[in-house]
């Protein structure tokens, strides 16, 4: 298809493409040709393509109206299958070979569309329409939602995995310039003349800002090369482009996304990164964002081929697209004047409405050499068109703005370039924590820099701070550059940031009209004034907002939903504010602005979750026998993060077979489990002991060394929080450990108490866990093999239970602890690290003739709990104190002072009938009850009924040959020999015997043995 | 069994890109050490043992031989030696105001070299390592990804280390190796 809006290439004008390079794409389903330097939004409208989607709720066709990332219209769902991605900005997609884009919220067709019936009934879909009407019953909610989304939703989220990588990185700078206009070219350029490390960044693929869109720029484009040489070859400057910062937090701390590798079409960037993600850290801030052209609200304003002003000139002028053969400009101010020439002298046939009377002369005459007519004091009253512009009628406005009058004109044509004014982009000092002020002279908010939140230093630049001429937007930057480097500790020597030489008319004088009158009221007869076209939000709804006492800026916000789109309202906010203002009969700065909120523009999950996905999602910890472990066919279980062997199935079994076999083999033979991952902690100082009598609950004062005592560690509420087993190695060093979990969680309570309480102690505490490799040998067979592997004697009466003894095993230096938490015979063997996996090796090969088996974390649970031993975190929850386990005997009666001591007097740690620890066995012993059930007082057919209690852990056991359970009772130690009930959650009720907590060996023979 | 296969965390492991290598140093003999180091009878006396003044300015270290001594905190230092580390530290570890804790085999250290070290590095820790605030000796006690490490410059070639947790070497490695790609 031909690119019949495309000017020859005689005129001067499509600098940004390649005619040389012509590429190919489809947009539903059509194919059309484009250029390399393209976006898919002039590729179109080279092509005559002016219906791009259909609006949000309306269904309203829609065409572009801007052409940079404010387009709050042509939103297209980019790619198919995994690289799809909806609402993308057809302003924004650099057009590539073979791109592929479809419409959107459209159905059957774009031109065919059913929802378009929303529009005819508009006026039974208010604003608010979806809160008031959902909002009762609140049970219809999950019924009504699935229609809305289908309705009033956008694009289609992929469901595939998404192919594509991302990287994120951290930058520091001394100062960031957000923009790449001449403003903030000009300030990176001054700001980088001394030492100042300096990051500029532009969301566009070149920069120039504002400069790319106007004619006989040449001069200016070369006078930027020159400046971008320069900063290229400085060491200390970075340039990013295709980057936008999106989010502005606190302390200078910024987010931004780098498109890298999205211009050259999907899977086309090699092993470059989708998208990359900064997080930069700044001393200074430039902003320099520019500014956002808004729309004149008239009557159907969204019909497409109404379009901003500066877009219009932007794609004849970067593009060398004629939007529209016929353009009428449609303005309250100068700046557009300089577009209805531009167009004009491409060979367009313009009209000019200006709102305003009196027109300087020179104005005047510039226009009539390109025989451009001129309606002075005019408006547009209605258009003609509905799937594109046709006609426009033009009338008087009188001088209060307020109606129109006399004869009307009707105006063909196919474009209407409209100019509202100039709106600074403050999204980036919004952000910040800064507060804005109204300036009437530009009829916009600008940064009040007496209101900066001074935690973010920044300073703002060009038109983003209210000026709009070239030459005053590079002083600013050049200025606010030079205040910035000196205020980062790196002052700059003024530059040279001669004015970039360009043909413009700045926005000039402006006569606010903000909302255009038509011959109805606004709000009656068949046409919509709309201020919001992504979220289709009409004047009329803003009147009915305020009709409804929704008149605070933030309830307008919410209740009209303007500016909740993906474009953030960035064509769309003044234009609500000044409605409401003039409705409510106050000043636009008495109605306030909302606060700008990141992200600027859409960003993907992808780019923020950067090289952090899959397997680096979360660190696997593993030990130094994770090997041997997998060769040996080890089930897995995240502990923490760590991966410990669950169980190891041999084959054929499955994990109740592999576990029951693992849990007998330890009571029968030999077991040995990988301890490593417990915490480990050494502890050293001539105050150790007044540490671990502080910290634990029972008496460390005379313990012997090369003994070894268990421990229960509280917290200030005196509720259990992490035990373990800690050895006296010498005079004053010990070794602790804790649980698994709690590892790092004790050192840090550890050094919490040294630091803030105990600083003058002589006691210091070194995280040890990773030091050692940790093999548990437990089992009636555990000594005759150890000794086969050691030095050390290992015999009961040379070697008792709760000692620990050095030598070497299997030939490297080892640390022998015997202490037990399978109540069997056991031996923990600690070697340095790197000899782990000897260890395991050499144990494996021992142990074949003692029958030894590896087994894993499952049966460690049956076994333990064989024994009564609890696992703080699943028997305890943190609201549990010893004597609500039955362990009264770890608590010291004669210490005076230790952590959580107080605590187990308060009113409600001391009162009776508190949930204590107690056995349970079915009354059928095949049952296991599953963990979590509720031990109930009396049974109903349904909930609730009251619950005395609940199931902590439970299996079968093989040794004790039934099922058992461990669970907390109201009450339970003086219960022991009731039988309760449990509800389950499918309605059984089971019964079951209150006992003890140890179900094998209750003598403790064995673990001495 | 005279001669048990000793084993660091990756195996020595090394990985190459255009601009951008990363090894596994062999295994040294590391000692967390904890004095008073501005009290002169401790200093002084480490100083002997170690031949090195352990009195360093915050987040530096400092070389000699085949030892050195990289600063933790005001009261904590840590040592890298090929020397006897049971002699060391049975010696250190029963003077008045001293610990010292064995800790060779505690974590893994990495090697980081070429000129997108930089970049690989900036990818993982929020600290920032322009040369300006990071320099040829210097040491930091910092992130990368979710693992902690202790991150030092050895060369303006440029050559980082990274220092991590056993258990945290292969996600790190990994980690290094995925943007050593993305850079």
């Amino acid at each position: 298809m031909s690119q019949s809006q495309r000017l020859p290439d005689e005129l001067p004008v499509g600098n940004s493409i390649d005619r040389g390079a012509p590429l190919t794409f489809t947009f539903d389903g059509r194919q059309y040709t484009g250029y390399q330097g393209d976006t898919l939004a002039s590729a179109l409208l080279a092509n005559g393509v002016r219906l791009l989607g259909r609006s949000f709720k309306y269904h309203r066709p829609r065409g572009l109206i801007a052409a940079g990332s404010e387009e709050p219209n042509a939103l297209v769902q980019l790619e198919t299958g995994a690289y799809t991605e909806p609402n993308t900005r057809a302003t924004s997609i650099e057009l590539y070979d073979g791109l592929v884009a479809k419409s959107q919220n459209r159905w059957p067709t774009l031109g065919f569309d059913v929802g378009a019936v929303n529009s005819m009934v508009a006026r039974f879909l208010p604003a608010g329409f979806y809160y008031k009407t959902f909002m009762w019953p609140a049970s219809m909610w999950m019924t009504y939602e699935k229609f809305i989304r289908k309705a009033a939703g956008l694009g289609v989220s992929p469901v595939d995995d998404d192919p594509d990588v991302y990287h994120s990185t951290y930058a520091h700078c001394d100062v960031l310039v957000i923009g790449g206009g001449p403003a903030g070219i000009a300030a990176a350029t001054a700001a980088a003349n001394g030492s100042a490390r300096v990051l500029l960044v532009d969301e566009n693929n070149q920069l120039g800002g504002a400069l790319l869109g106007t004619s006989d720029n040449a001069a200016s484009l070369a006078y930027r090369d020159k400046a971008l040489q320069a900063l290229k070859q400085n060491n200390n400057v970075k340039i990013l482009s295709r980057t936008t910062v999106t989010g502005y937090y606190d302390y200078n701390y910024l987010t931004a996304i780098e498109k890298v590798t999205d211009h050259l079409g999907p899977g086309n960037g090699g092993d470059a990164p989708r998208q990359r993600f900064w997080k930069i850290r700044a001393k200074q801030v430039v902003i320099a964002a520019g500014s956002i052209e808004r729309p004149l609200v008239f009557a159907d304003n969204d019909r497409p081929g109404v379009m901003l002003a500066n877009a219009v000139a932007t794609y004849i002028n970067r593009y060398g697209v004629l939007p529209g053969n016929d353009v009428v400009v449609f303005t309250n101010n100068d700046s557009a004047y300089q577009v209805a020439l531009d167009a004009a002298s491409v060979g367009a046939t313009v009209t000019v409405v200006d709102t305003r009377k009196n027109i300087s002369a020179e104005f005047k005459a510039s226009l009539q050499q390109q025989s451009i007519r001129l309606f002075e004091g005019h408006a547009i009253s209605s258009v003609r068109g509905a799937k594109g512009i046709e006609s426009v009628r033009i009338m008087g406005l009188s001088d209060d703005g307020e109606s129109l009058h006399g004869q009307a004109w009707e105006i063909v044509c196919t474009c209407v370039a409209t100019s509202g004014g100039w709106t600074p982009s403050c999204h980036m000092f919004s952000q910040s924590g800064g507060k804005l002020k109204y300036e009437e002279s530009i009829a916009g908010f600008i940064p009040d820099t007496t209101r900066a939140k001074k935690s973010c230093p920044n300073l703002s630049a060009g038109s983003c701070n209210g000026v709009f001429t070239t030459s005053e937007c590079v002083e600013q930057g050049a200025d606010a550059g030079l205040k910035a480097a000196a205020a980062a500790g790196k002052p700059a020597t003024s530059t040279d940031v001669a004015a970039f030489a360009v043909n413009e008319t700045a926005q000039g004088a402006i006569a606010p009209l903000w909302l255009v009158p038509t011959v109805h009221p606004v709000g009656e007869g068949n046409s919509k004034h709309f201020h919001d076209f992504q979220n289709d939000v009409t004047a009329a709804d803003i009147q009915l907002a305020a009709r409804e006492g929704f008149v605070s800026v933030e309830h307008l916000k919410r209740y009209t939903t303007t500016g909740m789109a993906t474009d953030q309202g960035k064509t769309s906010n003044l234009n609500a504010l000044a409605i409401m203002a003039n409705i409510q009969g106050v000043s636009i700065p008495e109605v306030g602005t909302t606060t700008f909120r990141p992200p600027y523009t859409p960003l993907t999950f992808g780019a923020v979750g950067g090289q952090e996905s899959r397997e680096l999602f979360i660190q696997e910890r593993k030990t130094p026998m994770h090997e041997w472990h997998v060769a040996s066919g080890a089930v897995f279980e995240d502990v923490g993060d760590w991966k410990r062997p669950w169980y190891f199935p041999q084959t054929g079994e499955d994990m109740h077979a592999a576990v029951q076999r693992e849990t007998l083999a330890v009571r029968q033979s030999v077991g040995m489990l990988d301890a490593s991952t417990l915490g480990k902690i050494d502890i050293q100082g001539k105050d150790a002991v007044k540490l671990l009598e502080m910290v634990y609950t029972n008496n460390w004062q005379k313990l012997a060394v090369g003994s070894c005592r268990y421990g229960l560690m509280l917290n200030e509420h005196g509720m259990i929080f992490d035990d373990g087993v800690t050895t006296r190695l010498g005079e004053n060093h010990y070794h602790m450990t804790t649980t698994t979990g709690g590892a790092a969680r004790v050192m840090s309570w550890l050094e919490e108490w040294l630091q803030t309480e105990w600083p003058e102690w002589e006691v210091y505490c070194t995280s040890v866990t990773e030091q050692w490799a940790v093999m548990a040998l437990n089992g009636p067979n555990a000594r005759a093999l150890l000794q086969e592997l050691t030095d050390i004697d290992v015999s009961n009466d040379s070697f008792p239970f709760m000692t620990m003894r050095e030598g070497t095993v299997a030939g490297v230096p080892a640390r022998i602890y015997r202490i037990s938490f399978t109540g069997e015979q056991s031996f923990e063997i600690n070697v340095p690290a790197r000899y782990g996996k000897h260890l395991i090796e050499a144990l494996a090969e021992a142990g074949k003739k003692h029958e030894l088996v590896p087994y894993g974390t499952e049966a460690m649970h049956i076994l333990r709990a064989e024994k009564g031993f609890i696992i703080v975190g699943q028997d305890t929850d943190g609201t549990v104190t010893p004597h609500d386990m039955d362990m009264d005997w770890i608590v010291s009666k004669t210490k005076i002072e230790y952590l959580g001591n107080r605590s187990q007097q308060r009113t409600d740690t001391s009162r009776d009938k508190r949930p204590q620890l107690i056995g349970l066995l079915t009354e059928d012993p095949t049952v296991v009850l599953p963990e979590g059930a509720h031990i109930v007082a009396e049974v109903h057919d349904q909930p609730p009924m009251p619950t005395i209690g609940h199931v902590t852990s439970s299996y079968m056991s093989p040794n004790a040959g039934r099922s058992i359970a461990l669970a907390l009772l109201q009450d339970g130690i003086n219960r022991k020999g009731d039988t309760v009930s449990l509800r389950l959650m499918d309605g059984t009720v089971l019964q079951a015997l209150v006992t003890d907590t140890v179900f094998v060996d209750q003598e403790g023979a064995r673990v001495r043995g | 069994m005279a001669n048990p296969v000793i084993a660091t965390p990756l195996n020595e492991a090394d990985f190459s890109i255009d601009g951008f290598s990363v090894a596994e140093l062999d295994y040294s003999g590391k000692i967390n050490l904890r004095a008073d180091f501005e009290s002169k009878h401790a200093n002084q006396s480490l100083t002997k043992l170690l031949g090195i003044d352990c009195q360093l300015a915050p987040n530096t270290y400092k070389t000699s031989g085949d030892t050195s001594v990289f600063w933790l905190g005001p009261n904590e230092r840590l040592v890298y030696t090929n020397g006897d580390v049971d002699a060391m530290v049975s010696q250190w570890r029963n003077k008045a105001g001293c610990a010292a804790v064995d800790v060779s085999d505690y974590s893994s250290v990495l090697k980081l070299s070429g000129p997108k070290a930089r970049d690989v590095i900036a990818s993982g820790t929020p600290f920032d390592i322009h040369p300006e605030v990071f320099s040829v000796g210097d040491c930091t006690q910092t992130r990368f990804g979710n693992a902690t490490i202790l991150l030092s410059n050895h060369s303006e070639a440029p050559e980082f280390q990274i220092q991590v947790r056993w258990s945290f070497a292969e996600y790190v490695f990994e980690y290094i190796k995925r943007v050593a790609r993305y850079v």
